[in-house]
């Protein structure tokens, strides 16, 4: 608007100008009536054009740009008659452009070596350099062109400014730059849209282009890897679309070109996510037989629905199908720089690609105990990996791809919130009163961390690519990780014994119990009434557990056989046998019970909002009351569920505590 | 004077009657009102938001039965349906909530109404209708004075070479 006025005011001089030229006659009249409103137009376009609404002081300049994106203050043209277009634009103070442009004069200094029409096209004339001057709306700019045939090589060097973390949070370290590496790049010409060449960055981030460049080129770093190196890796918004980033090719930096993407920038947390899964899908190959690793990032400010791994498409939650949506709430929390978040969601990409995840997902918190075993073999896998990670990463010849401080352990996890920790575990010494059993992921996360420290990564990974993909109906999680480990490593008696110490470490106990010869009715000890003994479900060789307790009865009496604080999935059923070690039948009915309360395996968590499968202890409990028909030594046959639909949720081993006691 | 005294009674008596009439027809247009034979309400399930999926919830209510109940969704610039198709012919029953369920997704420069439409009808009529609407606003404030542009975004979406992108401009 304030400069559409003295617009309008050149216009009408102009046009009076035009007027008097023709008009002589009535020039000494109009020239006063001219002076008059050159007067009046002049004082009030004055006060428009240097004030705003506010009264503060506008200061307009002019701003070049062109078709692609264009250096600060040089223009290189590379061949003599090459063109290059300029559009100037009048800005305020305030870096906005007036809706209204004036018309700008162009001027070359030196037209012998670059001339230039007032349309803003330049033309290389010959070699040399000149400068360029724009002027319009009270402003002008100075540009200056060089034109050079010899220099025709960029060298780059793309680099993203990471987050350094510790136990704290984010440490603010500053200047933590890391290399964007394998990143896809596009020389860019003419009207920023024509992929003139296109390469990698290699792990370095270093990139190299040789050919015609101008100042017209711009370098494209893309959020997507080197597929020939078997990295399918790539980071989008929640529109599908690609991020990257673009900058001008400068003329004095060809050599040393670098695009540095600050952390001021978004697109640096888009390229954090690319480099942490790049890492981890260089371990996946380092540690399987993978040879691509083909993974999509979801990620995109407003994403308040969490950071979760989505195995193909659906309508709630996978909208842009398979791969990990990245958490970015406007609450504060934020994920892109959590690595070990990213890590755990990797985690579930590699179960899903190379191994087999039967978890149905859902609520979990890292101190339950009661998780339905796939659910916390799923997240304790995914708890564990970003330590395994690493750990690998660790070596010196890679400890430069790490982003955490030198104090922190690489078995920790940490997840921020607002730059602070809102979750620091160390899994290497957390609890174990908080942390035990195979229904506890952190639990699980811990076993498998001990056994890689004991005995190596390539071992857990040979498990899950080798055992589990091929293990039926059985339904994966830490139960037939231990039998795989068995299957595939076959282990001697001292790694055997190592084993359980790992896995007892954690109250988990794939072990026969010290009442092991109680197999059978014939091997029977007896148990005193109202006694309590802790049994494991399991046996060495195999085959299903079935302990046997004798006990004392008189008849008539009513008797109550119950077991109670299953731990690690354990699922059981009680049956009583007579003094002949047959099942005892009263009524006609067998004395035998599977779950005490059908139900209670499926309640409501006041801590997830909702209900959800519960292995806690009661809930897949036997009980069973009977009135002896006669005086002798009865027996409880206790062993796992034979429910011809066992819950999956369960386990087939797992703990229960066993008492007789008289009502 | 009596002349007078009549008139006032006379005009009492026919405020009096006026009175009632009005009162009568407003009785009377209020149990002859017949219901809406297709009601329609809209909402947002979760609120709005832009450049992420967002939940619309619509509720139409019949009082007679269809088996074409026909239903459309008009979106304006910048507001696509992430899944399911506009327009559809849908069977209501008398009485019974009908609930649709859309998941859009909003530009943050989407601007204009949604507007919903049922109609129940033949071929060549439209017996009853209903509509609802939702207001969307451009999520980018626009400057209160008009000869400021727009400052540019931080980012641009751009297609090279067939791949969208979300571009950052470094200096």
């Amino acid at each position: 608007m304030k400069y559409l006025k003295l617009k309008t005011l050149k216009q009408l001089i102009l046009r009076l100008d035009f007027e008097l030229k023709i008009q002589k006659s009535k020039l000494k009249r109009n020239s006063i009536l001219l002076s008059f409103i050159i007067l009046l137009s002049a004082c009030v376009d004055d006060e428009k054009e240097s004030t705003d609404e506010s009264g503060s002081t506008l200061k307009t300049h002019i701003e070049l740009s062109s078709d692609s994106v264009l250096s600060s203050d040089s223009v290189f043209l590379s061949e003599v008659g090459g063109t290059f277009q300029l559009t100037a634009t009048l800005k305020d103070a305030s870096n906005v452009a007036y809706v209204d442009q004036p018309i700008f004069e162009w001027l070359s200094d030196n037209t012998t070596i670059v001339s230039i029409d007032q349309t803003g096209l330049i033309t290389a004339n010959a070699l040399g350099q000149a400068n360029i001057r724009v002027s319009g709306g009270g402003a002008s700019h100075t540009i200056s062109v060089t034109v050079n045939a010899d220099i025709n090589t960029l060298n780059g060097n793309v680099r993203y400014a990471d987050k350094e973390y510790g136990a704290a949070g984010f440490t603010n370290r500053s200047d933590f730059f890391k290399a964007v590496r394998y990143a896809k790049v596009d020389l860019i010409a003419k009207d920023g849209s024509e992929v003139e060449q296109t390469t990698y960055t290699d792990a370095d981030g270093k990139f190299s282009f040789t050919g015609v460049l101008t100042s017209q080129h711009s370098i494209s770093v893309s959020a997507q890897t080197d597929e020939s190196l078997g990295l399918k890796l790539r980071v989008e918004d929640r529109s599908s679309a690609l991020y990257s980033v673009s900058k001008a090719v400068s003329l004095s930096d060809l050599n040393n070109f670098a695009v540095d993407i600050p952390n001021s920038n978004s697109a640096a947390g888009a390229f954090n996510i690319l480099d942490v899964f790049t890492s981890a899908a260089q371990f996946t190959m380092a540690y399987s037989d993978a040879t691509l690793v083909s993974l999509s990032a979801f990620w995109q400010p407003n994403n308040s629905d969490g950071t979760y791994f989505c195995t193909g498409y659906d309508s709630s939650y996978c909208l842009q199908g398979a791969g990990v949506y990245i958490y970015n709430s406007v609450n504060g929390d934020t994920d892109e720089f959590d690595d070990d978040v990213l890590y755990h969601e990797f985690g579930h990409y590699f179960a899903h690609a190379l191994s087999r995840d039967d978890s149905y997902g859902g609520c979990h918190l890292l101190s339950s105990r009661d998780l339905d075993l796939r659910l916390a073999w799923s997240e304790g896998w995914g708890d564990f990996l970003p330590s395994g990670i690493k750990s690998w990463l660790s070596d010196p010849s890679r400890s430069h791809l790490l982003s955490t401080a030198d104090s922190l352990p690489v078995s920790a996890y940490v997840d921020t919130y607002a730059s602070t920790a809102q979750i620091y575990i160390d899994i290497a010494t957390m609890s174990q009163e908080r942390y035990s059993s195979a229904g506890n992921e952190m639990a699980v996360a811990k076993i498998l961390w001990t056994l890689s420290e004991r005995f190596g990564m390539s071992d857990i990974v040979t498990v899950l690519s080798d055992y589990l993909p091929n293990i039926g109906n059985t339904a994966v999680n830490l139960e037939s990780f231990w039998d795989g480990w068995l299957a595939e490593h076959n282990p001697s008696a001292g790694d055997l014994q190592t084993l359980e110490s790992i896995f007892g470490e954690r109250l988990v106990f794939y072990q026969e119990d010290k009442f092991e010869s109680d197999g059978s009715p014939n091997d029977q000890r007896k148990i005193l009434l109202g006694q309590v003994e802790t049994h494991y479900l399991y046996r060495s060789d195999s085959s299903t557990d079935s302990d046997y307790v004798a006990f004392d009865v008189q008849g008539g009496n009513q008797y109550t056989l119950q077991t109670s604080g299953l731990t690690s999935g354990a699922d059981t059923y009680i049956r009583v046998l007579n003094s002949g070690a047959n099942p005892l039948t009263v009524n006609g009915t067998i004395v035998e019970n599977d779950d005490a309360d059908e139900n209670a395996y499926y309640s409501y968590d006041s801590v997830c909002g909702s209900s959800r499968i519960k292995n806690n202890g009661t809930a897949l409990a036997s009980k069973v009351t009977f009135t002896a028909p006669s005086t002798g030594t009865y027996y409880a046959e206790i062993r796992t569920t034979m429910d011809p639909e066992p819950y999956l949720s369960a386990g087939r081993y797992g703990t229960y505590d066993f008492r007789v006691s008289q009502n | 004077m009596k002349f007078i005294f009549n008139q006032c009674a006379n005009m009492k008596i026919m405020t009096r009657f006026s009175l009632f009439f009005v009162l009568f027809l407003m009785a009377f247009s209020s149990i002859a009102k017949p219901m809406p034979s297709l009601s329609m309400k809209m909402y947002w399930s979760e609120g709005i938001a832009y450049e992420q999926p967002v939940k619309v919830h619509v509720e139409v209510v019949s009082q007679l039965s269809s088996d074409n109940m026909r239903f459309k969704l008009t979106l304006p610039a910048g507001v696509t349906l992430v899944d399911g198709e506009t327009s559809f012919q849908h069977k209501v029953e008398k009485g019974q909530p009908l609930f649709l369920d859309f998941t859009l997704f909003i530009d943050k420069n989407a601007a204009g109404q949604i507007d919903a439409t049922a109609s129940i009808g033949n071929a060549s009529q439209v017996f009853f209708r209903a509509a609802s609407h939702l207001r969307v606003e451009s999520a980018v404030k626009s400057q209160k004075s008009s000869s400021r542009a727009i400052a540019p975004p931080a980012y641009r979406h751009t297609e090279r070479n067939g791949v969208k992108l979300r571009e950052y401009q470094l200096p």
